[in-house]
């Protein structure tokens, strides 16, 4: 059995998931399985029943941020490429993400030519 | 202390081409900043308001249309009827949530969208245009959809 590697897009704006999404797609990975979720909370729902192979994260969202997620995960031995797509960005935010373990920050707007430069090396290399 | 950027030309041509089309032209008008359209407030982490970004209508549908790719017939039909789809209004928000990114700079404080005023939702009485010192307005071209006006009040 052939099995469809998944990636996960977290962001409380349903216009920017789908962008994010329409971006994946023109980045060369039309065939990949896009899970959604609108926070952090609700990602830890979605986690429990699906196994991406990256999660691309706003960090400003409801209920549980995008930091605060990928703290959890990485405390609970989750290390699945985790990176942050995000409007805010500063040097501090830059550092906090890689000290909680993220594996890149971009910021919006991206382009399709940014956004596969850093799902590439993570991708080609997923099983 | 005022930590808040004018946004220029190129901030703008950089957000919108990336965001919207490559083929975008963006030019700094002579005009006033808008009374009327939609009405963007920026806030510093501390809640005060520091930045207002104002669309006019066309501006908003067409950004909205142009970010969802919805047809350029339906974003025309709302400009004639008046009325914007929900969807359009909140790509719209998107846009300009991601817009406050030409309201910073590298080693200043990032500002948030806060509020966004729907048409008609506000005067430029009570968003207290008399508190922004500085004003830029800019005509933008979308090719295919048409021409909008983007204005920004500064701190």
């Amino acid at each position: 059995m052939i099995r469809t590697m998944q990636i996960m897009i977290i962001d409380d704006s349903p216009v920017m998931r789908k962008i994010i999404r329409k971006s994946i797609l023109q980045s060369g990975y039309g065939d990949a399985d896009i899970v959604e979720a609108a926070d952090g909370l609700q990602a830890l729902d979605v986690l429990e029943v699906s196994n991406p192979a990256l999660i691309l994260s706003d960090w400003n969202m409801p209920e549980m941020t995008g930091l605060e997620l990928l703290c959890k995960l990485r405390k609970t031995g989750n290390v699945t490429p985790f990176g942050f797509i995000t409007t805010e960005f500063t040097e501090q935010m830059r550092t906090l993400a890689d000290n909680s373990g993220a594996t890149f920050l971009l910021s919006k707007p991206f382009n399709v030519v940014q956004l596969k430069a850093m799902l590439d090396p993570l991708l080609k290399a997923a099983p | 202390m005022n930590h808040s950027v004018t946004p220029t030309r190129e901030n703008i041509e950089d957000v919108l081409t990336k965001l919207l089309d490559p083929r975008i032209k963006v030019s700094v008008s002579n005009e006033d900043a808008l009374d009327r359209g939609i009405a963007s407030v920026y806030s510093s982490k501390e809640s005060e308001n520091r930045a207002l970004c104002v669309a006019d209508f066309g501006m908003a549908v067409l950004a909205g249309s142009s970010f969802l790719e919805i047809p350029v017939e339906q974003a025309h039909e709302m400009l004639t009827s008046g009325e914007i789809r929900s969807e359009v209004l909140q790509s719209y928000k998107e846009i300009a949530n991601i817009l406050s990114r030409v309201l910073c700079d590298d080693g200043y404080e990032n500002l948030r969208l806060d509020t966004v005023y729907p048409l008609d939702a506000w005067t430029s009485n009570s968003l207290e245009y008399s508190r922004y010192q500085t004003s830029v307005t800019f005509d933008i071209e979308i090719p295919e959809y048409g021409a909008g006006v983007l204005a920004f009040l500064v701190q």
